[in-house]
């Protein structure tokens, strides 16, 4: 992982044009496809070796109690599986510059899933919530210990299959962009089981007289507060490591890396200890956690903010010969780049229908760079579609 | 084709390690160092600490805001919080204190139903879920404290341990009391047991 200063061709004419979307793919590894199966990867190997460790752990959790809380189990998956699928489908939304491919966020996905919840948090956990109280007693553990322990068990332990795809796809995770997205559905994956699985437990609550009653419970409210959660943490942490590490399209920012690590494990210290923090106050309590909303959203934002210029400079380098063609305007592009450019480009429209179309041009401008970008460039059936989508779009807009 | 490996398949020579890119061993290597201290360092650490927090003369372990019971003195606090001690966003729950041999540990719950009632729920739930060789055995026997709750108590045996499991209700709040240990700490053990069990005491200004 190198510290390159990413540079582009910016010479005039078309073979420059050629030159800078070259490099930009090459750079930036935009159009590459993600392979899973590397039998030549230790990567792989240690991937698939802690997975099996952590079915395992799930098949020794689960055994014991499924026959008799089954039902209830099952209602738990369904109610937290759904809140998943709809935080899914909304970090695939925001995920519009380099689209990851579908292989690399469910590999993430279930890195989070499996391995980093039963593999490794359960045990450390478990053994972290032993040796807090021996040392420092039951009252400081109660206000205290899980906002000492998960920041540093959990974040790492998701940040390992973050690593571990670093390792796998190194020319597809490279920006800060990447660590957000990715590590965002590597934290979904851990939300989801973690929900689950503290609606597994509160079958057992009340003697396991309403397993049922409890558990619709508890994946209520682990649903209602999901959205401070260990996608946002692990965003964050992940971005932050691209920074720290440094990659062929991201120069390594040491104080900024570190930042946003610490941001994501600060945020998830004041979101487990908002109790501790809130002196056993529920307004106190309450006020902590929206506090830690507002922070988490803002760094986040901060985050996504810092992390976009990089990916507009490749949208502009990997669109260079479509603009020179004339398939794309360079208002059009900076429509599609620039908040406030974007903002004006669709007050400007003759009316609404022409509104919506230039909100869809944006998307089409977006479809547009990812097939040049698949097709590495050269013009194949799906650029050419394409750019036909943007033409037709361009003349609803202007209608 | 991996981005690690030649048009071929293969990795380059200056790479390969048995077979294998040398340039994934880092981060894989990382990962299973972090893996090992996370399972294996981490625990061994646990077992290693010994528990220090004795019961001192006086002390009480709450279990809810109004239900607390006196553990034996000398034994250690594993698990549970002691009445009045402040500090502590949570004030009560579950209590486990160990002594002797013998392991001491109260559930309190919400429970609506007879001390009789609730031990037969335990032993489902127990012999179902957590222990399949959980059993309980004989009649239950009543067990009344000073403070005038009435309870059930009834040994029972399993692999993991042989004790005794006792539930009362008190209010709205079931207690499922459970000791455990070898035989000879259990019958050692018996007086303090009883004299932790005959402790448990409602009031309203507890907590």
């Amino acid at each position: 992982m190198s510290s390159h200063a990413v540079e582009t061709d910016a010479t005039p004419g078309s073979e420059g044009a050629r030159r800078r979307q070259a490099d930009a793919l090459e750079i930036s590894g935009w159009g590459e496809p993600f392979v899973f199966v590397q039998p030549h990867n230790l990567c792989f190997w240690v991937y698939l070796w802690l997975t099996g460790v952590g079915v395992f752990q799930i098949w020794s959790f689960f055994d014991p109690t499924i026959g008799f809380y089954g039902g209830a189990f099952a209602v738990a998956a369904l109610l937290c599986g759904l809140c998943g699928a709809a935080w899914w489908l909304w970090f695939r939304h925001i995920d519009r510059w380099e689209r990851q491919p579908l292989g690399l966020v469910v590999a993430g996905l279930v890195w989070g899933a499996v391995p980093a919840t039963f593999a490794f948090a359960m045990t450390v956990n478990t053994a972290m919530l032993g040796i807090y109280p021996k040392l420092f007693g039951q009252d400081w553990s109660a206000n205290w210990a899980a906002g000492f322990i998960a920041p540093f068990t959990e974040e790492a332990a998701k940040l390992c299959g973050f690593i571990l795809l670093l390792g796998l796809a190194p020319r597809l995770v490279r920006t800060a962009n990447d660590g957000l997205v990715i590590g965002a559905f590597i934290g979904l994956g851990f939300a989801m089981f973690e929900d689950f699985l503290y609606a597994a437990q509160s079958t057992a609550t009340a003697f396991g007289t309403d397993p049922l009653g409890n558990a619709v419970q508890m994946s209520f409210t682990r649903i209602a507060v999901s959205f401070v959660s260990h996608p946002l943490f692990s965003a964050l942490v992940c971005s932050g490591v691209v920074y720290l590490l440094g990659t062929a399209a991201q120069p390594r920012r040491t104080g900024r890396g570190i930042a946003f690590v610490l941001a994501g494990m600060f945020l998830h210290f004041t979101w487990d200890d908002a109790g501790g923090l809130g002196g056993g106050n529920g307004l106190a309590t309450f006020g902590v956690m929206l506090g830690s909303i507002v922070l988490g959203f803002t760094v986040l934002s901060i985050a996504f903010r810092r992390a976009a210029p990089r990916e507009h400079q490749f949208v502009r380098d990997i669109l260079a010969p479509e603009v020179q063609a004339g398939s794309v305007s360079t208002d059009e592009l900076d429509a599609v780049l620039d908040r406030r450019a974007r903002k004006a480009f669709r007050k400007s429209a003759p009316n609404h229908r022409a509104r919506r179309a230039r909100k869809h041009l944006r998307r089409a401008i977006l479809d547009l760079t990812h097939d040049v970008a698949a097709a590495k460039g050269a013009d194949t059936e799906a650029v050419d579609h394409g750019r036909a989508e943007v033409a037709r779009l361009r003349a609803a807009a202007q209608s | 084709m991996s981005s690690s490996t030649t048009s071929t398949g293969r990795v380059p020579v200056e790479h390969r390690l048995l077979g294998l890119d040398k340039r994934s061993f880092p981060p894989a290597l990382f990962v299973v160092a972090v893996f090992l201290v996370a399972t294996v360092l981490v625990p061994r650490v646990n077992d290693a600490i010994a528990w220090d927090d004795p019961v001192r003369a006086g002390e009480q372990l709450a279990l809810t805001d109004s239900v607390a019971f006196t553990p034996a003195t000398g034994w250690n606090v594993e698990r549970g919080f002691r009445v009045g001690a402040g500090g502590s966003a949570v004030t009560s729950g579950e209590a486990t204190v160990a002594g002797a041999g013998v392991t001491f540990d109260i559930v309190p719950d919400t429970f609506d139903g007879t001390p009789a009632e609730l031990l037969d729920q335990i032993e489902k739930v127990t012999s179902r879920t957590g222990d399949p060789t959980f059993q309980v055995e004989g009649d239950p026997a009543t067990i009344t404290t000073p403070a005038g709750d009435v309870g059930v108590i009834q040994t029972y045996s399993s692999v993991n341990a042989d004790g005794l499991v006792a539930a009362f209700v008190i209010g709205d709040t079931g207690l499922e009391i459970t000791a455990y240990g070898p035989p000879a700490q259990m019958t050692a053990a018996a007086d303090d047991i009883h004299d932790m069990i005959a402790s448990i005491r409602s009031s309203d200004d507890v907590a």
